[in-house]
């Protein structure tokens, strides 16, 4: 019917895809860097949670445009 | 710190939470019952998908209300969100079914979220009056509470920033306690999250770039402050290169208000979505009963967004100290050789933290031979 509805979500599916691929090396390097030097946990959790603040934008502005979008579905 | 957080204490705060948590839980599902019925549910679902001509109890579902069409589509745009579901609050109660005179209800429409993030405000201010009105020596329980908090703090922008950090501490810190009371009101029953409103999170991030402007104009000098603008060039190629960077950093100072309201409003608005639309899915799976009860459905979102709330708290004041630390000037790390006297006004961040780590008493010696073996590195 109409294809917004299919457009949407796949788009917050797509950017969350990339997110979470961003994501998870993000952590992974974070969490390898802890094991390595466990006495600069407090420093390397703020980094990390900076970036991964700076990564989940980009899936919080495709949701932002789908909630925008919301209004013109059906 | 690790004497605080002792298991002693946590043994008797954990049960008191918790019921806490489940009165809010209650009252929140209490409320959406008594306002939504036990069949509004499917009405309000039906109307999501019609549109917005559905009249009565489900357009009450829906935040707006029986309001004249006009009234309510205008008071709709100037909240800046359409048919979105929403848990009701005081003030939208008090807006649909009090009988105000439709002029009055749209104003306390338009102030609602300011209503709400006064509100925070002002129960954080008396918190505080309360803890720091009789300050000793010897803390009692409210006033080490409070010590944590600003230690914590004062310890988070210190990683970031360095020593010369402390002087912003108050800034950050009355930003995070602020938005960590809005983000949390979202729970609390009868109240909403400011947050979940941009116009709010703009004039918060506002003030922020606001602020950082003038420290950098503050810190650096005029000369400075448009230098930096340009990119801080040292050469020729640097000062040929400079309109374009005057231009990209312009942009992304410009960009850094907008990006940073937009993650906070995105992550509440969903939040409080997600619960809102969980808490009539769980009045909605009882309703064959015609009982005014409903599944506490939305309970798992709630300690959700408890760890968001908190989180995107941070991440906003986080990212505010690193705003600041970015226009501060790039001061000169000074000879390795003198590191024990520079690092108290060095700009680099590595020096400070590990200064910073040092001061805390946290393995000092490792600190000191980390800074020996510093030269080797950095040549």
């Amino acid at each position: 019917m109409n294809l917004l509805g299919l457009a949407l979500p796949l788009g917050v599916g797509l950017a969350a895809l990339g997110s979470a691929l961003g994501l998870g090396k993000a952590v992974s390097g974070a969490m390898e860097a802890m094991g390595r030097q466990p006495e600069a946990i407090g420093q390397i959790q703020t980094a990390m949670i900076i970036g991964a603040a700076f990564i989940e934008a980009l899936t919080i502005y495709a949701l932002l445009v789908v909630i925008l979008l919301m209004g013109k579905l059906g | 710190m690790e004497a605080i957080g002792t298991g002693t204490v946590e043994a008797r705060t954990l049960p008191r939470c918790a019921g806490v948590l489940l009165g809010m839980l209650l009252a929140t599902l209490l409320a959406a019952v008594l306002l939504l019925g036990p069949s509004a549910p499917q009405r309000a679902f039906a109307q999501q998908e019609h549109g917005a001509e559905a009249p009565g109890a489900a357009a009450e579902a829906n935040g707006a209300s029986a309001k004249p069409p006009g009234v309510a589509t205008q008071a709709q745009h100037e909240a800046g969100h359409e048919g979105n579901i929403e848990l009701p609050n005081w003030v939208s109660l008090l807006r649909e079914h009090a009988g105000l005179p439709p002029r009055a209800a749209r104003y306390l429409g338009m102030f609602e979220n300011s209503i709400f993030a006064m509100s925070a405000g002002l129960v954080l201010t008396v918190l505080c009056l309360l803890v720091f009105r009789r300050l000793s020596e010897m803390p009692g329980r409210p006033q080490a509470f409070a010590e944590l908090i600003v230690e914590t703090v004062d310890n988070m922008v210190k990683v970031v920033m360095g020593p010369r950090g402390r002087h912003y501490t108050p800034f950050v810190g009355t930003l995070f306690l602020y938005l960590l009371f809005m983000n949390y009101s979202g729970l609390i029953p009868l109240a909403k999250a400011p947050t979940s409103s941009w116009v709010n999170n703009v004039s918060l991030s506002l003030c922020v770039f606001l602020y950082v402007q003038f420290t950098g104009i503050r810190k650096n000098g005029p000369w400075g402050y448009f230098k930096h603008l340009c990119g801080s060039p040292q050469d020729v190629v640097g000062w040929a290169l400079s309109p374009l960077m005057l231009f990209l950093e312009i942009f992304g100072e410009l960009i850094k208000p907008v990006s940073l309201s937009l993650r906070l409003f995105g992550n509440i608005f969903g939040e409080d979505m997600l619960l809102a639309i969980f808490a009539i899915l769980g009045v909605a799976a009882l309703s064959v009963l015609r009982l005014p009860i409903g599944l506490p459905l939305h309970f798992p979102f709630m300690l959700l967004s408890m760890l968001l709330g908190f989180i995107q708290a941070m991440v906003f004041s986080l990212l505010s100290t690193v705003y600041i630390s970015l226009m501060l000037p790039h001061e000169e790390h000074g000879h390795e050789g003198q590191h024990e006297g520079q690092a108290g006004r060095g700009g680099h961040v590595r020096h400070a933290a590990l200064d910073a780590q040092g001061n805390a008493g946290h393995g000092g010696e490792r600190v000191a031979s980390v800074g020996a073996a510093q030269p080797a590195i950095t040549k």
